[in-house]
C-alpha cells in the first residue's frame, strides 16, 4: 500500500482534456481512469473543466434548442390543421381532374360538331375563299329585283362589246331546289373556253325584291344556302380533273366582284351592266355580272351570256352563238337561224314583269342582233323570230 | 507511464518497423503537404520545416497513440496525424515560439472564451478574470525557468481542442491554488485524504473485515472505482459522473448498483476465505461502519495501479 496517497504526479492538462474529449487511445484512457479513481485533485479538475465547457456551450445549445423547439412546436401547433388542408387539397385535385375531363369531352364534342360542316365546306369550298361570293350570294341571281349600283352604268355599245353579263333566271316550277340549281349553274358557269373567266358578281349590287315576291325570295335565300354547299361540292368534284381545276380557277376569278375595282382600272372597264339596252338592268330578275373577255371555241371573247338551268348561251365578238349544256365545260356552236349579227343573249321571263301565284314559265333564251331584232329559243338550239 | 501526459518523448528513430521513419523529418512528403495545407500553418508564421518537427515531436511523445513498445506503421502514423487538431496545434506552437501573428490570432479567438471559462470555473467574475489574466501571462511566456522563456502551450499536442486544453489548464490552476490555500486553513475544512496514522489494532473480526473491504476494492475496475469515488466521496451527481466516463446517467446508476453488489459479494467471499462462515460473514457486514477504521480515499488511491511520472500542470 502506498504510504503516501497524496499524488504529486498527475496527468497534464492535455491528457485530461483529451480524456474528456475522448481523444485518447484505449490504453491511455485506462490509465487516466485509474488515476482519476484515486486522485481527487484530477477529478476536481475534470469536473470544473466540464462545468466550464457546459456553461460555455449552453449559449449555443439553448438557442439551438429554442429554435428547434420553435420549429417543432410550429409543426405541432399546425398538426391538426393538416387534416382539413389535406382534405381540401384532395377535393380541389379531384375537382380539377373532373373539370379537365369535362372540358376535354366538351371540346371533343365541339370538334365533332364543327368537323361536319367544316368537312363539307372543305369538300365544296374553292381554294380561294370567295368572300366576295359570300358578299354577293349566289341566290342573288334568283332575286326578284336587283339594281345595279349607280357606278355601274350601262356602257356604250363599243365598250359593252367587250363586256359580258351573265344572267340567270329561275327555272320553271319555282321549287327551292330548282332555284338552287339555277343559282349553282349561274355560279359555276363559265361562258368561255378554259382559261377564260367571267367577271365577279358586283358586290355593291343591291337587292330590291318585289313586294309580291318577298315570301318567295326568302325561300330562295334559304334554298341558296343549301345550294352553296352543293355548288361547292360540285366544284370539289371538278378538282379531280386538272383541266377542270384550271377552269375552276377561272370561274373563281370570274365570280370575283369587280365593281369597285372596275372604276379604278385605267383600262376600259370590263364591268358594268351588260345589256346595251339596259334590259337586264331593268329587269332586276337576274344577276348582272361583270365579264372579263373570254374565249369561246371560236377563240374570240364572249360578249354576252345567259344561263338557265344547265344550259348556257354565249355570244362572241363575231356574233357567233355557242351553247353549253355541261356547265360550261363543253361548248358547241349554234347554227345561225337569225339575221344580222347577234350581239347579246338573255333569258326570259323577267320576274319583275311576272305577277301572280302561278308557277313561273319555262325559261326562254333570247338573242338580240345588231338591229335590235329578237329571236327566242327554249333549248338554245332552235330559234325563231320573236 | 509513457505515452500519457508530458512524458518526455521517446524518439522514434530507434523504433523498428516498416512504418517508423528512420530519421527525424522523414514524414512522407505527400502526407506532409496534405497536413500542411490542412493546418494552414503559413498563416501563423510557421515554416514547413518547423511543422515537420512539431509533428515528429508530437507523434514521438505519444508513440503515435500506441502503447509503449509498439510500433506504428506509416499508415498508422498518418492516421494519428490526421486525428490531431493540427490547426490548434500549429497555433499553439507558433504562440509558444512567440510569433506575433499567431498571438494576434490567438487573442482574437481565445481571449474571451478564456475569461468566460475562468469565470465559470471560479464561480466569480473577479476571481475568474484574475485567473484568466494569470494564465494569459503565463501563456505569453512572461515566466522564465532557468533564464529561458517557458510557455505552457508547448505541452499542447493537439489530441484535444485548444479551448479544452485551456479550460483544463485553468481548472488545474484553480484547483492547485485552492488546495494550496486550503492547506493554510483549519484542518476540518481540508478534504484531502488523511495521512496514514498509527492506530490501535482493532479486534480480530474488524481486522478481517477491513482486509476484506480493501481486497474487494483492489479488485475493482478503474472505471468502477472512479464512479464509486465520484458518487460516494465527491458526491457528484449521476449526470456529472456520466459526463466524465461518457456514459448515460442511467447507466451510471446501474453500474453503481452492480458494483456495490459485486463489492458485497467480494467482501463476503473474502471473509469466507479468511475462515468465516457464510452466516458469520453476513453478520460481519452488519457491523456499524463507524466501528471500522477504513479510509476509502486512501484505499481508492492505493488501488490505482500506476502513477504518472510527471507533475501534471504544474
Amino acid at each position: 500500500m502506498n504510504s503516501n496517497p497524496q499524488l504529486d504526479l498527475h496527468p497534464d492538462a492535455e491528457s485530461l482534456n483529451a480524456f474528456m474529449e475522448q481523444a485518447l487511445a484505449e490504453h491511455e484512457r485506462g490509465q487516466i481512469l485509474a488515476h482519476l479513481a484515486g486522485c481527487g485533485r484530477c477529478r476536481q479538475v475534470v469536473y470544473l473543466a466540464q462545468e466550464a465547457a457546459a456553461e460555455m456551450e449552453p449559449v449555443v445549445t439553448a438557442a439551438a434548442l429554442r429554435s428547434a423547439a420553435r420549429q417543432k412546436s410550429w409543426f405541432r401547433n399546425w398538426r391538426f390543421a393538416w387534416v382539413p388542408v389535406g382534405a381540401l387539397a384532395a377535393i380541389v385535385g379531384v375537382s380539377y381532374v373532373v373539370h379537365v375531363r369535362r372540358v376535354e369531352v366538351a371540346s371533343e364534342m365541339a370538334k365533332a360538331t364543327l368537323s361536319l360542316p367544316q368537312n363539307d365546306a372543305g369538300v365544296s369550298r374553292p381554294p380561294s375563299p370567295p368572300a366576295e361570293i359570300r358578299a354577293a350570294p349566289p341566290i342573288a341571281a334568283a332575286a326578284p329585283r336587283r339594281t345595279a349600283p349607280k357606278a355601274m352604268k350601262p356602257q356604250q355599245p363599243s365598250v359593252a362589246s367587250k363586256q359580258l353579263t351573265l344572267s340567270a333566271t329561275a327555272p320553271s316550277g319555282g321549287g327551292a331546289s330548282e332555284m338552287a340549281n339555277a343559282s349553282r349553274d349561274e355560279a359555276i358557269a363559265p361562258p368561255g373556253a378554259p382559261g377564260a373567266g367571267y367577271p365577279a358578281m358586283d358586290a355593291a349590287a343591291e337587292y330590291k325584291p318585289a313586294p309580291a315576291l318577298a315570301v318567295r325570295q326568302q325561300e330562295q335565300e334559304r334554298a341558296a344556302a343549301a345550294y352553296q354547299a352543293q355548288s361547292l361540292a360540285t366544284e370539289k368534284r371538278s378538282e379531280a380533273n386538272s383541266d377542270k381545276a384550271a377552269k375552276r380557277e377561272a370561274i373563281a376569278g370570274m365570280l370575283t366582284p369587280a365593281a369597285p375595282m372596275a372604276h379604278t382600272d385605267a383600262s376600259p372597264p370590263h364591268t358594268g351592266s351588260y345589256d346595251a339596252g339596259g334590259r337586264l338592268k331593268k329587269s332586276g330578275t337576274f344577276a348582272v355580272y361583270t365579264a372579263k373577255p373570254t374565249e369561246l371555241p371560236s377563240g374570240l371573247p364572249a360578249l354576252s351570256g345567259a344561263a338557265a338551268q344547265r344550259s348556257m348561251l354565249a355570244v362572241d365578238s363575231a356574233g357567233g352563238v355557242y351553247l353549253s349544256e355541261g356547265s360550261g365545260i363543253h361548248w358547241e356552236s349554234v347554227a345561225k337561224q337569225w339575221t344580222g349579227r347577234a350581239v347579246s343573249v338573255r333569258v326570259q321571263p323577267r320576274l319583275d314583269e311576272y305577277h301572280g301565284a302561278a308557277p313561273l314559265p319555262a325559261a326562254v333564251f333570247e338573242i338580240v342582233n345588231d338591229q335590235g331584232q329578237v329571236w327566242v329559243s327554249t333549248g338554245g338550239r332552235i330559234w325563231k323570230a320573236k | 507511464m509513457k505515452g500519457v501526459g508530458i512524458t518526455p518523448a521517446e524518439s522514434v528513430e530507434g523504433a523498428a518497423g516498416e512504418g517508423i521513419p528512420s530519421q527525424p523529418g522523414a514524414i512522407d512528403d505527400l502526407l506532409l503537404n496534405e497536413l500542411w495545407q490542412e493546418c494552414d500553418g503559413a498563416s501563423c508564421g510557421l515554416a514547413r520545416g518547423e511543422f515537420n518537427k512539431i509533428l515528429l515531436d508530437v507523434g514521438g511523445a505519444h508513440n503515435y497513440g500506441f502503447a509503449e513498445g509498439a510500433t506504428a506503421s506509416r499508415q498508422q502514423q498518418a492516421a494519428y496525424f490526421r486525428g490531431l487538431r493540427l490547426g490548434d496545434l500549429v497555433l499553439a506552437r507558433a504562440c509558444a515560439a512567440g510569433n506575433e501573428r499567431a498571438w494576434e490570432r490567438f487573442v482574437a479567438i481565445y481571449r474571451q472564451p478564456l475569461v468566460r471559462a475562468a469565470i465559470a470555473i471560479t464561480g466569480s467574475d473577479t476571481l475568474g478574470r484574475e485567473l484568466a489574466d494569470q494564465l494569459y501571462a503565463e501563456l505569453y511566456g512572461l515566466t522564465t525557468h532557468d533564464g529561458e522563456r517557458r510557455c505552457p502551450m508547448e505541452s499542447y499536442r493537439g489530441r484535444g481542442s485548444l479551448i479544452g486544453w485551456l479550460r483544463s489548464t485553468l481548472a488545474q490552476r484553480h484547483v492547485d491554488h485552492h488546495r494550496r490555500r486550503h492547506r493554510e486553513q483549519p484542518l476540518e475544512e481540508y478534504d484531502a485524504p488523511a495521512a496514514a496514522t498509527e492506530h490501535e489494532k482493532p479486534a480480530g473480526e474488524l481486522t478481517v473485515l477491513e482486509s476484506a473491504v480493501e481486497g474487494a476494492l483492489e479488485r475493482c475496475e478503474a472505471e468502477d472505482r472512479l464512479m464509486l469515488a465520484a458518487y460516494y466521496l465527491d458526491e457528484r451527481t449521476l449526470m456529472q459522473i456520466g459526463r466524465v466516463v461518457h456514459i448515460h446517467e442511467a447507466t451510471v446508476s446501474r453500474k453503481l448498483k452492480r458494483v456495490c453488489q459485486d463489492l458485497r459479494k467480494q467482501i463476503l467471499k473474502n471473509l469466507q476465505s479468511s475462515g468465516m462462515s457464510r452466516r458469520g460473514a453476513e453478520e460481519a457486514l452488519g457491523t456499524d461502519p463507524r466501528d471500522l477504521d477504513l479510509n476509502l480515499k486512501k484505499l481508492l488511491q492505493y488501488s490505482q495501479s500506476d502513477a504518472f511520472q510527471e507533475k501534471g500542470g504544474r
